[in-house]
């Protein structure tokens, strides 16, 4: 049973609802959008005497195609990001939601009767958006995503989360260096079960894990032993990568300026940083 | 027993920021896709300047025509930029697989840096003409 679905409020688990039957609506307007392009689309292509009076043709045919699918799978994104707790998904969403909305405006203003209807299918999807936004933004729901994850709060979910990503090689652990040192449940959890395999084969009792080694302060330049504040664990920390600030400023400017090359701050060392992470709960400190 | 915590704000600002960057570019794309034409670049747009990855989309059409040279001066190193592409995707692919981060080897990410500034000169070399 997922324990997030369990511990929302009303108010979130409508706005759930509320989006997903938002996003179906729009998905029925965008295949008819779809549509008529390709059927557009396959007329010229008829006409077209050769390649080069296709290519322009097929360039903005798959544009817009790669384009309606992004925008499907982002809003899908968020709406789970939003079932997961992350509590700047709903900011963010927000924001889409508010240009969303001044580009529906625009078009209604500048189409003509021909596209009038294609228009204003868009207009109950966007109302229950904006319900969907105003549920979100209650003080019920504000206070179930200052409960998430990343804050005081230790779930089931969280915990095996911070156990996958603890074992992949995107984490570095601090406390224990090896696959080994995870419980079996962990390991299990975490897809590693040759970590299990070596042990039942040997028929000998599971190695405990180590015992946490001190982590380094970088501010006070001691040692000190970290004791998590959620999950009082001194399982120890990893260290989890993500996307710097700096990182996000270049993924901005290859987007606007550069966009066939906006993934590379994904992907490249320099533009992430590293955060401390309780190897129980996935906790962050510090 | 001493807990470090600080709240990471100006990450959030950024991503926000960022959000709001993919909002408007989207918008950019649909603005000109509405009107039947193909999106431009948005720096040659605006500014006047090329970046450099202006001009793939027409050198993409010049080599549909079988024009090979005006290919080459609209995206100078629009080959090795799908070549770095192809290589790149299957680092990440096999780091993937072998469940490692996603992360391109230094070498790699130093080859784009080069090969983007490089094509970034080229483009001013060439002329405004194939901006």
């Amino acid at each position: 049973m997922n324990p997030f679905k369990s511990a929302a409020p009303k108010p979130v688990d409508l706005a759930m609802r509320l989006l997903w039957i938002a996003l179906a609506i729009s998905g029925v307007s965008i295949l008819w959008g779809v549509g008529s392009t390709v059927v557009v689309a396959m007329r010229l292509l008829d006409r077209a005497r050769d390649l080069s009076d296709a290519m322009p043709t097929i360039v903005m045919l798959v544009t817009t195609l790669a384009t309606t699918a992004v925008t499907v799978a982002i809003e899908v994104v968020f709406i789970l990001l939003l079932r997961r707790r992350v509590a700047w998904a709903r900011i963010v969403y927000l924001v889409l939601y508010g240009l969303g909305l001044v580009w529906w405006l625009y078009m209604i203003v500048t189409s003509e009767w021909g596209s009038i209807f294609l228009v204003l299918l868009g207009l109950v999807p966007t109302l229950l958006r904006g319900v969907a936004l105003f549920q979100l933004f209650r003080p019920e729901s504000g206070r179930w995503f200052a409960g998430a994850p990343e804050r005081p709060t230790a779930t089931p979910a969280a915990t095996a989360k911070a156990t996958a990503r603890a074992a992949r090689g995107d984490v570095r652990r601090e406390s224990a260096t090896d696959v080994a040192a995870l419980t079996p449940l962990q390991a299990f959890a975490s897809g590693r079960r040759d970590a299990l395999r070596d042990d039942d084969a040997a028929g000998t009792p599971r190695r405990p894990p180590p015992s946490p080694e001190p982590v380094r302060s970088r501010h006070e330049g001691a040692s000190m032993q970290i004791r998590c504040p959620v999950c009082s664990s001194e399982a120890g920390l990893f260290i989890d990568k993500r996307m710097s600030a700096g990182g996000w400023v270049l993924f901005v400017v290859l987007l606007l300026f550069c966009f066939p090359l906006c993934w590379l701050p994904f992907v490249i060392d320099a533009c992430k940083e590293e955060t401390r992470k309780c190897m129980s709960c996935g906790s962050r400190i510090g | 027993m001493h807990v470090l915590r600080q709240p990471d704000r100006l990450r959030c600002a950024t991503k926000a920021i960022a959000a709001i960057a993919f909002g408007a570019w989207l918008a950019w794309n649909v603005m000109w896709l509405a009107r039947g034409q193909l999106p431009p670049s948005a720096l040659r747009q605006l500014a006047g300047l090329p970046v450099p990855t202006t001009g793939m989309t027409r050198a993409v059409l010049a080599l549909g025509e079988g024009r090979w040279l005006t290919a080459l001066c609209f995206s100078p190193l629009g080959g090795v930029y799908l070549l770095l592409t192809a290589v790149s995707l299957m680092v990440l692919v096999r780091r993937w697989r072998q469940r490692t981060a996603l992360v391109l080897p230094r070498g790699l990410a130093v080859a784009w840096a080069t090969s983007l500034a490089a094509g970034w000169l080229l483009k001013f070399l060439i002329g405004p003409r194939y901006w």
